[in-house]
């Protein structure tokens, strides 16, 4: 064998890997023992591999210069397999190596099974020469190795690197005897029987049980079709795989040129649901997780489908599961952030697809990555609409709570001051301090009403407002991701963006008439669109309860991140805050998010349905406690029944000791207690501990530990 | 178009006008940005070069033609990628309130 004749092949194996096709086991090891050959570091097994396939490749270009044989063998072929006629029609020029490789074509020289019994119309010598030349090489090596690892182990010396060589060609040779082979005349033949097989069950067993069988070639539907494997995939947690389908499938859809975008998303949700159908295990919902009362992100969805949602018996009647928390606003931001990375993708899928030189791959990734984009809007979108029937929700519960107090209060107060007129010019001053307090309270239950009756009169105009800022920022974002995208590989575009911020006059001149008319945005293309939280009176300060709740839900989407690396109440605060500003593309000013954080305890009574400064029984719908004796200091009806406890201990420690848990990973359910409890802190520093103070509703604010750790007691311990 | 069509389009008519006026805003710079994320397509690499020519020596007027130059009708090209915008922003608000009022899901599109 002479080194050169490694040139007459391998240069077909690299244009495969040119190509990005895989190359077989076999071709893969040919490729290796030839480079061996070059290199000078060949070894008898590399030389007998590479002969025996050059020895097969002479009795291939033999047959086909041989018309008999062909013409015998015409019929037959094509009544048995369906194998490109080239193949058979293999140029007599062909050369060694070649020919063998071409020969055996779309399976890249599968190779024929020895010892298994030839077909009665095999009729040819060479049939098997081939491949039995291959594992008959493979065979000699390993018994050539197995003699020398015997003799060196005889002598004591060392055989690691023999017994890897070893190993090596034995799975070549399993990998031989294990597959359907494929005669040069393309026949197929079964492994084990070595009788003809129909195209397409050849190799199925293989194929089968190392999933290398193409995607493109698998059905959809049926059994071990693409939505079994998917299905498959998603059981297994392979990311990898369900994405290949997954791409496979958009492609497929996308391909459907009968059918809109419309329909095509529809059908998308089909296909998912009907995988989900299949799976071994219950799908999870990944957009969300499980909510804190049980509700998960399935079930909102069947809501937002108009499907009834199956409500608990259990939790109805449980004070504490009955303060619902709202699914939708933390669903849309979590299909937000997904939509952020769909759009992310389909821009560098669109900049590799628009490339001067990009390939067949590269556009079909692209088309697949619009389709995502279009699925991931469509659900993004589909979440509106209940985010807000979620926030008018919340605002008739805090109108109707807002009416129960004022009510109450009225009442605490006419009884309060017809025991003072009572009293005559007896009266003391001793109801003064209460009724004062009431008035307080009467005018701020006041402003609240205002702020909501507000509310209710832009109710119309900040819909509007509400669903427009939602599209325009995910179209905006989608515009900059492209543009970025192309920035970043184009510097001179950058160049040329910035030169269009310092020069408005160029810049007016290739806008479009909305700058002509005065409407200029921020005009720098990546720039943020401002938010309209910005705007608007009234208590709710921004653009009504919709981006409130909105607000409120990405607030809750971005917790779930970084609850664990949370310290101090001022860190929660501090991250809560940044998230919120950062979770998208499009950040909002910090002022906005200023403004959200001042009002988030009234947003959240307005999602939970119940006042901060009203007592959980109002909220449940129950008449507020009269207080038991008016001549009694009343209690407030707001009041907490909190006492102090353990006021020598640090919060952090008395959690710990009164099994409260680690107080680190539960400063969430304090913060965002459902009481209108309210905590201050300053952080571990100074040695002042993480909280500071206590703010407890009818009470007052206090800063010794006993209260604080009697709020912590009242909150973690479930109310009590 | 005019700011009034656009906001009857648009259907923001119940707006208050400070807010119509940030959202006329994010919509030229949404509409601005898409335009340039058109316009950059156009650009060749040896277009950039020439662009960044001109850019260095600062002559406005010929930047913009430059610009303008590799359209048919670049006035044309903007007003439409505007009128997209706006129809495509129109046609989803729309859906999206058709599900509000009727609680089915939307159908939208999204012009890619």
């Amino acid at each position: 064998m002479n080194p050169d004749d490694k040139q007459e092949y391998v240069p077909i194996a690299d244009e495969k890997l040119n190509q990005g096709e895989e190359l077989s086991p076999l071709v893969a090891e040919l490729q290796l023992a030839a480079s061996r050959i070059q290199d000078g570091t060949a070894t008898d097994a590399d030389r007998n591999l590479v002969e025996a396939f050059n020895l097969g490749a002479a009795e291939a270009a033999k047959e086909v210069e041989t018309p008999g044989v062909q013409e015998a063998n015409q019929e037959t072929v094509e009544s048995e397999t369906t194998a490109p006629p080239q193949q058979v029609e293999q140029p007599s020029s062909a050369k060694p190596v070649e020919a063998p490789i071409n020969s055996a074509t779309a399976q890249e020289a599968e190779p024929e099974k020895p010892n298994q019994p030839i077909a009665e119309n095999d009729t040819t010598d060479e049939s098997h020469v081939l491949v039995e030349d291959m594992l008959g090489a493979t065979n000699r090596q390993i018994q050539r190795i197995a003699d020398d690892i015997d003799t060196k182990k005889a002598w004591g010396d060392e055989v690691s690197d023999l017994e890897t060589e070893l190993k090596g060609h034995e799975d070549m040779r399993d990998y031989l005897l294990g597959r359907d082979y494929r005669d040069k005349r393309d026949r197929i033949h079964d492994a084990n029987t070595g009788q003809f097989k129909v195209l397409g069950d050849a190799n199925n067993a293989h194929e089968e049980s190392s999933s290398d069988q193409p995607y493109e070639d698998l059905p959809l539907l049926k059994d071990g079709g693409l939505l079994d494997k998917w299905a498959d995939a998603e059981d297994h947690g392979d990311k990898t795989m369900s994405s290949d389908i997954q791409d496979e499938i958009f492609r497929r859809i996308e391909k459907e040129e009968a059918m809109d975008d419309a329909h095509k998303l529809q059908l998308i949700d089909t296909v998912e649901k009907e995988m989900n159908k299949r799976r071994a295990h219950a799908p999870e919902e990944t957009e969300t997780a499980p909510a804190e009362n049980g509700q998960d992100a399935e079930e909102t969805d069947k809501q937002t489908d108009g499907e009834p949602s199956n409500e608990n018996p259990e939790a109805k009647n449980n004070d504490e599961q009955e303060v619902k928390v709202p699914q939708a606003p933390e669903l849309q931001a979590k299909r937000r952030l997904a939509l952020d990375k769909a759009i992310e993708q389909y821009a560098k899928a669109k900049l590799r697809a628009t490339r001067l030189f990009s390939g067949k791959k590269s556009k079909i990734e692209f088309e697949s990555s619009a389709v995502v984009l279009k699925t991931k809007f469509n659900q993004f979108v589909s979440v509106i609409p209940e985010t807000m029937a979620v926030a008018d929700q919340a605002l008739e519960n805090a109108r109707n709570a807002n009416s129960a107090e004022i009510s109450e209060i009225g009442k605490q107060l006419g009884e309060l001051n017809d025991q003072k007129q009572s009293f005559g010019e007896q009266y003391d001053g001793s109801l003064d301090s209460q009724i004062n307090d009431l008035q307080t309270k009467l005018e701020a239950a006041n402003e609240t009403k205002k702020g909501i009756d507000s509310e209710y009169e832009q109710r119309e105009g900040n819909r509007q407002a509400y669903i427009t800022a939602r599209l325009m920022e995910t179209m905006h974002s989608t515009n900059q991701a492209v543009l970025n995208e192309r920035a970043r590989s184009h510097p001179k575009l950058t160049k040329f963006m910035n030169y269009l911020r310092s020069h408005p006059k160029t810049r007016l001149a290739v806008s479009a008439g909305l700058t002509a008319l005065g409407f200029v945005g921020a005009s720098t293309f990546d720039a943020p669109l401002v938010a309209l939280a910005t705007v608007g009176k009234g208590l709710l300060r921004g653009y009504g309860s919709y981006d409130l709740v909105q607000q409120l839900g990405e607030r809750k989407a971005a917790r779930d991140v970084s609850q664990s690396e949370l310290k101090t109440v001022d860190d929660y605060l501090a991250s809560s805050t940044k998230e919120a500003a950062t979770l998208r593309n499009y950040k909002r000013g910090g002022a906005v998010v200023g403004s959200i954080l001042a009002v988030g305890p009234i947003a959240w009574s307005l999602v939970e349905g119940h006042s901060p400064t009203l007592n959980r029984a109002a909220h449940n719908g129950a008449h507020p406690q009269q207080p038991s004796s008016v001549g009694d200091h009343p209690t407030p009806t707001n009041s907490l029944d909190i006492k102090p406890v353990d006021g020598s201990t640090l919060p952090w420690d008395y959690a710990m000791n009164s099994h409260l848990g680690n107080l680190s990973s539960r400063l969430p359910e304090l913060v965002n207690n459902h009481y209108g409890i309210h905590f201050t802190g300053n952080g571990l520093s100074g040695g002042q501990g993480a909280i500071e103070s206590v703010t407890i509703p009818g009470q007052g604010t206090f800063t010794d530990l006993g209260h604080i750790n009697g709020a912590i007691q009242f909150i973690l311990g479930g109310g009590k | 178009m005019t700011a009034e069509e656009i906001i009857q389009k648009l259907g923001i008519d119940k707006v208050d006008p400070e807010t119509q006026k940030v959202l006329l805003d994010n919509l030229a710079n949404t509409v601005a940005t898409r335009v340039m994320a058109e316009v950059s397509e156009r650009l060749s690499d040896e277009d950039l070069d020439q662009l960044d020519a001109l850019i260095d020596k600062n002559d406005e007027g010929a930047v913009e033609w430059f610009v303008k130059s590799k359209f048919e009708n670049y006035d044309e090209f903007a007003a439409k990628v505007e009128e997209e915008v706006i129809d495509e922003l129109a046609t989803n608000k729309r859906a999206i309130e058709e599900a509000y009022k009727n609680g089915e899901s939307p159908v939208t599109k999204l012009n890619l």
